[in-house]
């Protein structure tokens, strides 16, 4: 036990660790990781808020509740939940990006989500807490121009537009059972908008120097989630089960602000000018879409599990004020994504292999953008394990993807993308003891 | 047990390895993307034309410069200038000479400057030396003031070419005057030479046409004393110039600036800067375009002119105005662009103080920089000129 707990708190440090070094690098300027060129159009690219167990099946985690901790896809989930719960997770992605000139390879570490989830009548009503991202901006695109300013003046410059940030959600749900295998959920949540745009502009005329441009948005709004779940056994056979989940996410209209902010000597040396108003600035709304989802889980037996799940998010009718142009790009967006999951430990083998659990899943994108018709579509291959805690019912979880994004048609980029995410899930484990055995 | 064990050893290695493989990210950001997103900022030029420039008239101080104007011509684009120089030896006694005797010889050495002539660099010009009649100051000299001399009282006269220096003896009359002051045992020789010296006006013989500058600091008075082998230099303690312009022949769509700030510019341009309160200003470049065509055809064959080449701006007016015209330097200079014949003031610092800072919009105002007491003008395009001369102003900004 005690052996356990040293090993997950060195785990733990080294994801503190990494968070530390993620705060050094957003704050200074050009050395910030950055990810998908896609995530600087809008509020960024969105984030999918599954665990890492779900997400290694390639499904949104709609009709599956993890064996161990409860995400927050399906709020009914609170309710299944017998086992106290806390789960962190962060991801590191590689994105190898090509248009038709020249490639690119970023790399984008980040910590995806913090989970607590309680039950308050085991496996009959149950509350969750969540704060996790639900889109992130994080780019770095590098420009060279040249621009004509009389007849015999030409202006050689380049532009570091590097951005972090996106939308957030701080969620609180709450799920109960009203009949039996029926779960239903409502999660309220405090969204807010914290998104820096950074530009740094060079030229190599003398009188214009460097120019450092910070672009700041802020905004807050509530929103709600709705969920609900039904269980069913012996369908076909002995030992089988079956989960249908479904999750309605209203749209949200955040009220948001954005300014800019560059140094300027004023007489008595350089200041710091923010200005409010102006194209792009001050007061606008930032939209959140509809978001419908649903899926099937089937258990076979207790060895294996299969899931196909769907999402719709209504990107197209979403506003984005700050820039019309980036709100034209937005379109609906449909996922599918299906997988299934080993469980070779239900057998009570002492092999190591034996031990793990194993993940595979597909999932495909439709895009959220759109671009002179064309779609940025994603499609996602993704694997996973996880390793089971001897002594409790905790779990650490990791998987691998790889998947393709855009294309270089129309001028286009078409990433590459390969990533890890890992996820500590303590269940029971230094917080409270099981409600019910 | 071996097999526990190694269990234990992969559970503890395999997230080790993964989260190392996290670290071994590499980091190549490149142009991906250029072609299809648009940069947060872009530049952004606007050309404004600048129409409410007016001309003004205010004064420079003209004495203990590096440079006294001295001679006439009859301009005919700026008009007949006439510029009288007035010069006082000191009366300090210096090691070298301890009295002046009543024999002793005293001669002027006048030394000019051989890189700035306005006319005819290869004439001959004559002038008369005078005693002034009223007291003046170098330090408080003003181009336009008017010091009074007798002109029935003639000191001496000479005649320059184009030599660098000239050399005239002067009358015993002067000889008397001087060596009591500077033989004088008088504690208070600085009143003396204050109150009661007023020293000589040089003014040209009817009209020449050259316009000189005399290099007062390498010029002296020669005092030869009898029982001396050689002569003794003393300096000039004061010196400067004053100057006469009339008959001008300005074209009504012009504007003129010369350096004695008889004429010069005044503007107000922050009303036009209101639509960028919100805007990324990196640069305001006021441009001023020289009419060289006019200035070309209005100077005779074998004539020249001096050429300011620095303008100077000020903004606000200060207590003394011309002081402040003549001896302050700003922080932006309107440098000649001989290419395209332009001035080009970066008033970048003064526009984001008015958006960005206190707000001050004080009137601007334009004057040659000219600090040695070299005379020049300048004449310019203005807001009826046409449109590709016309008085601009740039705004670059970084826009969203």
């Amino acid at each position: 036990m005690r052996r356990n707990t040293s090993y997950i708190i060195l785990i733990c440090a080294i994801i503190i660790g990494f968070s530390t070094d993620m705060k050094a690098q957003v704050s200074q300027p050009g050395k910030v990781k950055s990810g998908s060129i896609y995530s600087f159009f809008a509020s960024g690219q969105p984030v999918d808020i599954g665990l890492i167990e779900e997400e290694s099946m390639g499904i949104f985690g709609y009709s599956y509740k993890g064996l161990s901790s409860t995400g927050f896809a399906n709020p009914a989930f609170f309710a299944q939940s017998f086992y106290t719960s806390a789960s962190f997770s962060i991801s590191a992605e590689s994105y190898n990006a090509e248009d038709n000139n020249t490639t690119s390879t970023n790399t984008l570490v980040n910590p995806n989500s913090i989970l607590f989830a309680y039950p308050l009548i085991g496996g009959k009503l149950g509350v969750g807490v969540g704060l996790y991202p639900v889109t992130r901006g994080r780019f770095r695109i590098f420009q060279d121009g040249t621009v004509q300013n009389g007849p015999d003046q030409v202006i050689n410059y380049n532009v570091n537009d590097q951005g972090s940030g996106g939308i957030n959600k701080f969620e609180f749900g709450i799920a109960y059972r009203p009949l039996e295998n029926l779960y239903i959920g409502w999660s309220p949540s405090f969204i807010f908008v914290s998104e820096t745009k950074e530009s740094l502009f060079i030229s190599d005329d003398s009188s214009i120097g460097q120019q450092f441009t910070t672009f700041r948005t802020r905004g807050q709004a509530f929103g709600n989630r709705f969920g609900a779940a039904y269980n069913l056994s012996r369908l076909f056979r002995e030992g089988d089960a079956l989960t249908l989940g479904a999750t309605l996410t209203l749209p949200v209209s955040i009220s948001s602000n954005r300014t800019k902010s560059f140094d300027k000597f004023l007489g008595n040396g350089f200041q710091t000018v923010e200005i409010g108003q102006g194209n792009g600035l001050g007061d606008g709304d930032i939209g959140l879409p509809l978001e419908v989802g649903a899926g099937i889980t089937y258990f076979p037996s207790n060895l294996t599990n299969f899931s196909l799940e769907t999402q719709f998010q209504q990107w197209g009718s979403v506003d984005y004020d700050f820039n019309l142009d980036e709100e034209n790009i937005l379109k609906d967006r449909m996922r599918i994504g299906f997988g299934g999951q080993y469980h070779p430990y239900t057998k009570g083998s002492s092999k190591f292999l034996s031990k793990l659990k194993y993940s595979l899943g597909v999932n495909y994108d439709k895009g959220h953008l759109e671009f002179d018709g064309q779609n940025i579509e994603t499609l996602l291959f993704s694997a996973g394990i996880g390793i089971l805690s001897t002594r409790s019912r905790s779990t650490m979880d990791f998987s691998f993807h790889y998947g393709i994004r855009g294309t270089r048609n129309n001028n286009l980029v078409r990433e590459e993308i390969i990533g890890f995410k890992l996820s500590v899930n303590l269940t029971e484990l230094m917080f409270f003891r099981p409600k019910l055995q | 047990m071996t097999k526990d064990r190694n269990v234990r050893i992969w559970r503890f290695l395999l997230p080790l390895l993964i989260v190392g493989s996290i670290f071994a990210c590499n980091e190549e950001p490149g142009l991906v993307g250029e072609s299809f997103v648009e940069s947060t900022q872009e530049f952004r030029f606007d050309t404004l034309f600048i129409d409410n420039i007016n001309e003004v008239n205010y004064n420079t101080y003209t004495g203990l410069l590096q440079f006294a104007a001295m001679g006439s011509y009859q301009d005919p684009l700026y008009g007949d200038i006439v510029a009288r120089t007035l010069i006082k030896p000191d009366i300090r006694e210096i090691p070298a000479i301890t009295t002046i005797s009543e024999a002793a010889l005293l001669q002027l050495q006048l030394t000019f400057d051989d890189n700035n002539v306005w006319g005819d660099t290869t004439s001959t010009t004559e002038f008369n030396v005078y005693n002034v009649s009223e007291i003046w100051r170098g330090g408080a000299l003003l181009a336009d003031d008017a010091i009074a001399y007798n002109s029935t009282d003639l000191v001496a006269t000479f005649t320059r070419e184009n030599q660098d220096t000239v050399t005239f003896d002067l009358p015993a009359e002067f000889l008397d005057e001087y060596r009591a002051l500077y033989n004088s045992e008088e504690t208070l020789k600085d009143s003396l030479f204050s109150f009661g010296f007023n020293g000589l006006l040089i003014e040209p013989v009817n009209a020449t046409s050259k316009l000189a500058f005399l290099d007062a600091t390498n010029s002296n008075l020669l005092v030869t004393n009898p029982s001396d082998t050689g002569a003794v230099a003393i300096n000039l303690r004061d010196y400067g110039y004053t100057l006469e312009r009339s008959n001008d022949n300005i074209p009504a769509d012009r504007l003129l600036i010369h350096s004695t700030n008889e004429s010069m510019l005044q503007n107000n341009f922050f009303s036009q800067l209101e639509p960028y309160n919100s805007s990324n200003i990196i640069k305001v470049e006021l441009v001023l375009f020289q009419d060289t065509t006019t200035m070309d055809a209005t100077i005779p064959f074998g004539h020249v002119r001096t050429q300011p080449l620095l303008l100077n701006s000020h903004q606000g007016l200060d207590l003394d105005p011309n002081y402040d015209f003549t001896f302050a330097i700003s922080d932006s200079l309107g440098f000649v662009d001989i290419e395209n014949n332009t001035y080009r003031f970066n008033l970048t610092a003064y526009a984001n103080r008015y958006l960005f800072g206190d707000g001050n919009q004080e009137d601007f105002f334009f004057s040659i920089l000219e600090q040695r007491g070299i005379i020049s003008s300048t004449l310019l395009h203005n807001a009826n000129s046409d449109a590709s001369r016309r008085p601009i102003m740039i705004i670059t900004t970084i826009e969203l």
